[in-house]
This record gives structure tokens, C-alpha cells and sequence, in this order.
């Protein structure tokens, strides 16, 4: 009856319609609810193109990233991700000379020649020319220049052969793979050189047996719905659930005290635990909702366009409950558990600070990231790669494990609340001299710095 | 067992400031005043009682069980906080289920306590009306139908007729004196008109400390023959001021009916009869609290 009550007291507030409204918002504008415009998938005919992959195959891995790494080093333009948003990184003299060792090392040509290809280079970005001998340039009265030239063979500067930027035959890919890390740390990281980038280098076509393979996962182990509940719960928990429940969370808590409630529930019979275990369950009944609600109007958009196969229906309930919930759950909880402490809406900031270091440290791993601490495990995979049943099924022990770990967080945050609302029912908090005078003084800095 | 409370060498600080300072009183059935000023300590001992606040030393039963067991002495206590309201989206009845819940009822318990506390307060009809849209006073009968929603043996209500009009005052002191007859009453405020209505027993707390314990007929006959009326003219009430320790006074016309305090009459003075309102006035003064004419001239407005 307890939850009853606190649900339909999340429910009809205007905090709680905002939340649905921006949570809609976010899941649509990401195409969540038009996953049948893509196209079904359908079994791979033979000679067919069936995409790339990237697999970490030293050969094919290390030219290309030689190349890649020479090409910036000659513009002293390198491009790296380090919190999500591109950055392009220029480097000093001594860096630079730090990255043709590297790239000497890799090749072992010597450095001054590195150099010596980089003076005479030309670009897009900063075109030269170098006229040697008796030349001259003379306006053609058309707005233009005409070169004439007594000896043709002065341009020999622009003639000079290429380097042969070949990676040495006796180089090991580990000892490649630590040269490039080093390059990567000189570029402050969020590189394509790190050593768990590198793969990106390694890109191979799918072929038609691997295709095959990944249809008959994607119909076997997915069910086909499977595919598109990740899809959805990929976008979900990035773009909303890791980050939305913590306002809804940190509004309700705070409404106690704001609508002089908080005396009269103190002084009550209930416990501290039934209270919060309450709340806590039905804010995240409250969030949950309307997931389940638009995982399967998403879902059910599809299931026409494979009929006759064999469907899982509770896939987008599976989904919901085991990859999206955590993650509502741990920031559920850290809203209640800082706003029970401080009584302001620190816990907003912080959730927000967790979120945009998560979504964006983990921009260049979009297509898959199952680390144990991600706040927002990803898997960016559709139908054009047949949803990648199979790196799935190789990451599900450790997203499990995220998942786990995540929920078990959360609870030992409620219990934390919990142990925090005793103590303000009792005065220990709110009562405590010294501490109301710091979160006093907390509030008053925060009301004081300009906006 | 006849239900009381028991205060015996209490002390509360917040931080180096102590609020209550070696309080000791006996409350037994019916209501009971608790007078002092602002800051005086009153809300910190209703905070104490209703375990809202912990207390530095001393002890504190209510109906034989010790303050510190908290959870059985919220089984028996109703508290009505100086500041009350509700959460203004819900109405009356849900606020009051809601309530009711967190106290423990059952589904019946509920709806019968709630038909009953809501009739009791004259809140019957609008019942379904947000929180929000009542007026102050039925805000504040609604506070005591919440608070007697468990049907506790003690309320504790603190300060509940301030920026209440006439009409509500009276009735809300009525619902009280309904609610005391079978159960501890406590009352604090500093509106002596709500003490000399309602209790028979009363204490003083100034400072933290308690300076008077006892009826309110003891209070008075402590200051018979010492309060006095003057009629004088308008133009002589500055030099009054600075003279006499006034606790009241009312013009009509050019003359000004002042009463006072004072051991010995002044000239031209007549001794009346002492109200509360001069006995509490009295004790401060005797008890050494600072009270200048004007400052008492100040407290007796908002005492009065």
C-alpha cells in the first residue's frame, strides 16, 4: 500500500511527466522507434558485400598505422578523443622529435630524413613551391602566372623519391604495439595509436562464410528481437537512463523538506528502512515504466518483418530488466543518498559529471564497450552488421558482471540512505552543529556564485 | 497506569550553545502550557520529546519508556511541528492515508480514523480539496487530525495558533481541549491567551530553564497586589515608559489606561486583578530576565 502511494506520488507530478516527455525525446531522436526502416535482415546470398570487421592482424595493422601516424607527424596535426569531442594536438619541437624517433625506430630510417621528407612536403593545408635555377614568373594578363623555366630539371626538390616507409622485418607487434602506446601518451592519449585502438587499423571484409555464421547467431541465439532490444537498450542507457533518474530521484527526496514534510514522517511508527527500500522501488518502478513501454513499441515494430520466424518476444523485457535497469538503479540511488546527506542537488552534478566522463571517455568504443566500471556498457551494432551476436556472446560474462556490480552498488548506496535518514529523524545530522553550519555554508557559496 | 512524562536534569547543546539547561518537569494528563519567548527552548524540548532531536544528558520517559527507545515512543506520540503543511498536490484524504500508512494502520483503521479525525476537525467536506488550496486555519486542523491519526496517548503541539485569526484561534483551542481529555496535551507557545484558555498546568522556559512549574491559579495569586492601572494623559506615556515596567495599555481619547508591574503602588494608581499575561510578565522580571519597559511593552503585544 506503501508503494502504492509513493508511486502515484512520483507519478502525478510534474517533475515525473518531464521526465517521460525528455526521456521520449532522447530515445526518439536516436531512431529507436523506426528500427523497420532500416530493413530486415536476411540470409546472405554468395557473392554478396557483407561489410568489414577489424580484427587485430599485425600485418595488416601496422603498415596502416605507420602511415597513419607519418601523415600527422609531417603536418604536426594529430588527431585524438581524449574526452569524447575531437582534438586536434600540436606538438612541440621536442615531442615531435620524440614521435620521428618512434616512427625511426619502426622503420629505421634515420630521422633527419623523416625531417628532410617533411620540409619538402606539400599539402593541402600548406602548399609550397620551390623554383630552383633561372626560373621566372611572369603575370599572363589573364590574372594568372605563367613559370618558364631554362633548365627543367631545377625542380628536382619536388622530384625526390618517397621515403619507403616499410615497418622493419625483425620489429615484434608487441614492441610495435609499445611504441605506438608511446606515441599515444605523447599525444596526452585518446589516440588511435593507444594500444587498444590499434585494431581500428585492422579492417577486413567480412567474408561470405563469417556472414552466414552471424545470421544463423542472430536467429538462433537472438531470436531476431534480441538484436534490436540491444540496439535500443545501447541508446537507452547512454543517452537517458544513466543520466535522467537522478533528477527525478534528488526532486522527490528534496520535496519532503520543501513541502515541510519531513517532521511528519520522522516522527511516524515506519522504519527507515521501509521508507526508503519503498521509495527507492517505487522510483524505480516509476522509471522503468515507460522503458518497458517504449522497448517494446520499439520491438514490436519489427516483428512483422520476420514473421515465421522464431521470435523472442521477452527479449525487450530481458534486456530492460538485465542492461538498462542497473544503471536507472545506480543513479537512482546516488540521487537519493546525496540529497538525504546535503539536502541540495549535488547529486545531480555529480551523476552528471559520472555520465559525460562515461558517454564520452567511451566515444571511440561506441560499437562495443563491456569495461567492468562503464556506467553506460555499449554495443552500437544494427542490422548491416547483423547486430554482432557474437562479440556479444564473447563480452556477456563481463557485462554481467557491470551489471552486478552496478546493482549491488546501488543497494549498498540505499543502505547508506537509509543510515543517513535515521540519523536526520534523529537530529544527528540536521541537528549537528558543526555540520549544519558546513552544508549551511555549502548552500550559501552555491546561492552566492554567480550563475 | 495513568500516563505521564517525566523530565528529570535535562540538557541539550548545539554546539557550545546549551538550549535546555537542567530541565526538569512532571506532565501529567490533560493539556499542558509551555510558555516562553521566542528562543526560549520550547521547540527543542518538543523535538526532544517527539525524538526529533537527541539529548545531551539527563533522562526522559514518556509513559514509563525511555525517550531513547524511539521506536516504541512513536507508537504513542502525535506531533503537530510549528511549521506545518503537507505535500500541496495531494488531497486532504490522500495526504491523510498516506499518513496513516507510514503510522501503521490498517486499510480499515485508516478509513475510519481518517472519517473520524476529519469530522472531529470540521473537514469532512473538503475533503477531497488539494492541501494547497486550504486556508491557514483548516491547514492547521488538518495538522491535529494527522497528528491524532495513531491515536497517540501524548501530543505534542508546538506554537499551532500563530497568524491564526480570532475565530480559527478558538476553535483550534477547542479542538485541543477535546483531544486533552483523554490524553497529554502539550502546547507550546508564546501567546499567553492560548495558555490561559486551554491549560491548568503550565511551565516557563526562559533560556533554556525552566522558571515556573505549576498551575496557572499559583502563577496568578503570586502576583496579586502587584499590578497596577493608571489613567494618565497621552503626553505623559514617554516618561511612563521609562518609569513604570508597562504590560498593557489602551487610549481612549487624550487619557491612556496603562497597566503595570510594580511592588508598591504609584501615585495615582489603583492594584487590579493580575492576568496571565502580567504573572508571566512578573515571573521574567523577577527571574532576572532583561526585559525593558519597551521590550516588555513589546512582548506583551505578542503575548497578547
Amino acid at each position: 500500500m506503501m508503494f502504492c502511494r509513493e508511486l502515484k506520488k512520483i507519478i502525478w507530478g510534474i517533475p515525473y511527466l518531464l521526465f517521460v516527455v525528455v526521456l521520449t525525446l532522447a530515445l526518439f531522436s536516436q531512431g529507436v522507434l523506426e528500427f523497420d526502416t532500416e530493413g530486415s535482415v536476411s540470409k546472405p546470398e554468395p557473392g554478396g558485400n557483407y561489410g568489414t570487421k577489424n580484427e587485430e592482424i599485425p600485418e595488416l595493422i601496422m603498415p596502416a598505422a605507420l602511415q597513419s601516424l607519418y601523415a600527422e607527424f609531417q603536418q604536426n596535426e594529430y588527431r585524438t578523443y581524449p574526452i569524447g569531442f575531437i582534438k586536434t594536438v600540436k606538438l612541440n619541437d621536442k615531442e615531435q622529435a620524440e614521435i620521428a624517433e618512434i616512427i625511426s625506430r619502426i622503420t629505421g630510417i634515420d630521422t633527419e630524413k623523416l625531417y628532410g621528407e617533411n620540409e619538402n612536403s606539400y599539402t593541402a593545408g600548406e602548399f609550397s613551391i620551390q623554383i630552383d635555377g633561372d626560373g621566372s614568373l611572369q603575370p599572363d594578363g589573364n590574372g594568372g602566372f605563367t613559370i618558364s623555366m631554362d633548365d627543367a630539371a631545377a625542380i628536382n626538390s619536388m622530384q625526390e623519391e618517397p621515403l619507403d616507409l616499410t615497418v622493419r622485418a625483425n620489429l615484434s607487434y608487441s614492441e610495435f604495439r609499445e611504441l605506438m602506446q608511446r606515441a599515444d601518451d605523447l599525444l596526452g592519449g585518446g589516440s588511435d595509436y593507444a594500444a587498444d585502438a590499434l585494431i581500428g587499423f585492422g579492417t577486413v571484409p567480412v567474408t561470405y562464410e563469417e556472414a552466414l555464421e552471424r545470421y544463423e547467431l542472430m536467429k538462433t541465439r537472438d531470436h531476431v528481437t534480441g538484436g534490436y532490444a540491444r540496439l535500443f537498450s545501447d541508446y537507452a542507457v547512454a543517452m537517458a537512463l544513466s543520466i535522467l533518474p537522478v533528477f527525478l530521484a534528488v526532486i522527490m527526496d528534496m520535496k519532503d523538506r520543501s513541502c515541510k514534510m519531513a517532521e511528519l514522517i520522522y516522527t511516524r511508527k515506519a522504519s527507515g528502512i521501509k521508507i526508503i527500500f519503498t521509495r527507492y522501488f517505487a522510483l524505480l518502478t516509476a522509471v522503468m515504466l515507460p522503458i518497458i513501454l517504449l522497448s517494446y513499441l520499439s520491438n514490436a515494430g519489427i516483428w512483422g518483418m520476420y514473421q515465421g520466424m522464431d521470435l523472442d518476444y521477452f527479449a525487450p523485457l530481458k534486456y530492460d530488466l538485465g542492461w538498462i535497469m542497473p544503471s536507472a538503479m545506480i543513479a537512482i540511488a546516488l540521487g537519493m543518498c546525496l540529497t538525504e546527506l546535503t539536502n541540495t542537488p549535488l547529486a545531480i552534478a555529480v551523476q552528471g559529471l559520472w555520465w559525460f566522463v562515461d558517454i564520452n571517455m567511451g566515444i571511440k568504443s561506441v560499437a562495443s564497450s563491456y569495461s567492468l566500471f562503464r556506467l553506460a556498457p555499449r554495443h552500437n551494432a544494427g542490422t548491416n552488421t547483423y547486430f554482432r551476436t557474437q562479440d556479444f556472446i564473447d563480452n556477456f560474462p563481463r557485462l554481467i558482471t557491470n551489471r552486478l556490480l552496478f546493482a549491488g552498488l546501488s543497494i549498498l548506496l540505499v543502505i547508506v540512505t537509509i543510515v543517513i535518514f535515521e540519523a536526520n529523524r534523529k537530529g544527528q545530522i540536521n541537528g549537528n552543529h558543526k555540520l549544519k553550519k558546513a552544508l549551511a555554508n555549502f548552500r550559501n557559496r552555491k546561492d552566492q556564485s554567480p550563475a | 497506569m495513568e500516563p505521564s512524562i517525566q523530565i528529570q536534569h535535562l540538557n541539550k547543546f548545539y554546539g557550545k550553545k546549551q538550549a535546555l539547561c537542567d530541565v526538569n518537569l512532571t506532565i501529567g494528563l490533560g493539556m499542558f502550557g509551555l510558555l516562553g519567548r521566542n528562543g526560549a527552548g520550547k521547540t527543542t524540548l518538543m523535538k526532544t520529546l517527539a525524538t526529533l532531536l537527541q539529548k545531551k544528558s539527563g533522562t526522559v520517559t514518556i509513559c514509563g519508556i525511555p525517550v531513547e527507545n524511539e521506536k516504541e515512543i512513536r507508537r504513542i506520540i502525535g506531533y503537530l511541528p510549528q511549521e506545518f503543511s503537507m505535500y500541496p498536490t495531494m488531497n486532504v484524504i490522500e495526504a491523510m492515508d498516506y499518513l496513516a500508512i507510514l503510522s501503521g494502520l490498517s486499510k480499515r483503521e485508516r478509513k475510519e480514523r481518517t472519517d473520524l479525525l476529519l469530522e472531529k476537525v470540521n473537514l469532512t467536506e473538503h475533503r477531497y480539496q488539494k492541501v494547497k488550496a486550504l486556508s491557514g486555519g483548516m491547514k492547521r486542523r488538518l495538522g491535529i487530525a494527522q497528528a491524532l491519526l495513531n491515536d497517540p496517548k501524548v501530543l505534542i503541539v508546538d506554537e499551532p495558533t500563530a497568524g491564526l485569526d480570532p475565530e480559527e484561534r478558538i476553535r483550534f483551542r477547542n479542538l485541543l481541549s477535546d483531544a486533552a481529555e483523554e490524553r497529554i496535551v502539550i502546547l507550546s507557545t508564546h501567546i499567553v491567551g492560548d495558555i490561559e484558555a486551554t491549560c491548568e498546568n503550565i511551565a516557563i522556559l526562559d533560556n533554556g530553564k525552566v522558571l515556573y512549574q505549576g498551575t496557572v491559579d499559583d502563577l496568578l495569586a503570586a502576583a496579586c497586589g502587584k499590578v497596577f492601572t493608571k489613567v494618565t494623559d497621552r503626553a505623559e506615556l514617554p516618561k511612563l515608559k521609562n518609569e513604570l515596567f508597562i504590560t498593557g495599555m489602551h487610549t481612549q481619547g487624550k487619557s491612556v489606561h496603562v497597566r503595570f508591574i510594580a511592588d508598591n503602588a504609584a501615585p495615582g494608581a489603583d492594584a487590579c486583578e493580575p492576568n496571565i499575561e502580567d504573572a508571566y510578565m512578573l515571573y521574567l522580571k523577577q527571574n532576572g530576565t532583561k526585559l525593558s519597559a519597551f521590550a516588555a511593552e513589546e512582548i506583551g503585544g505578542a503575548l497578547s
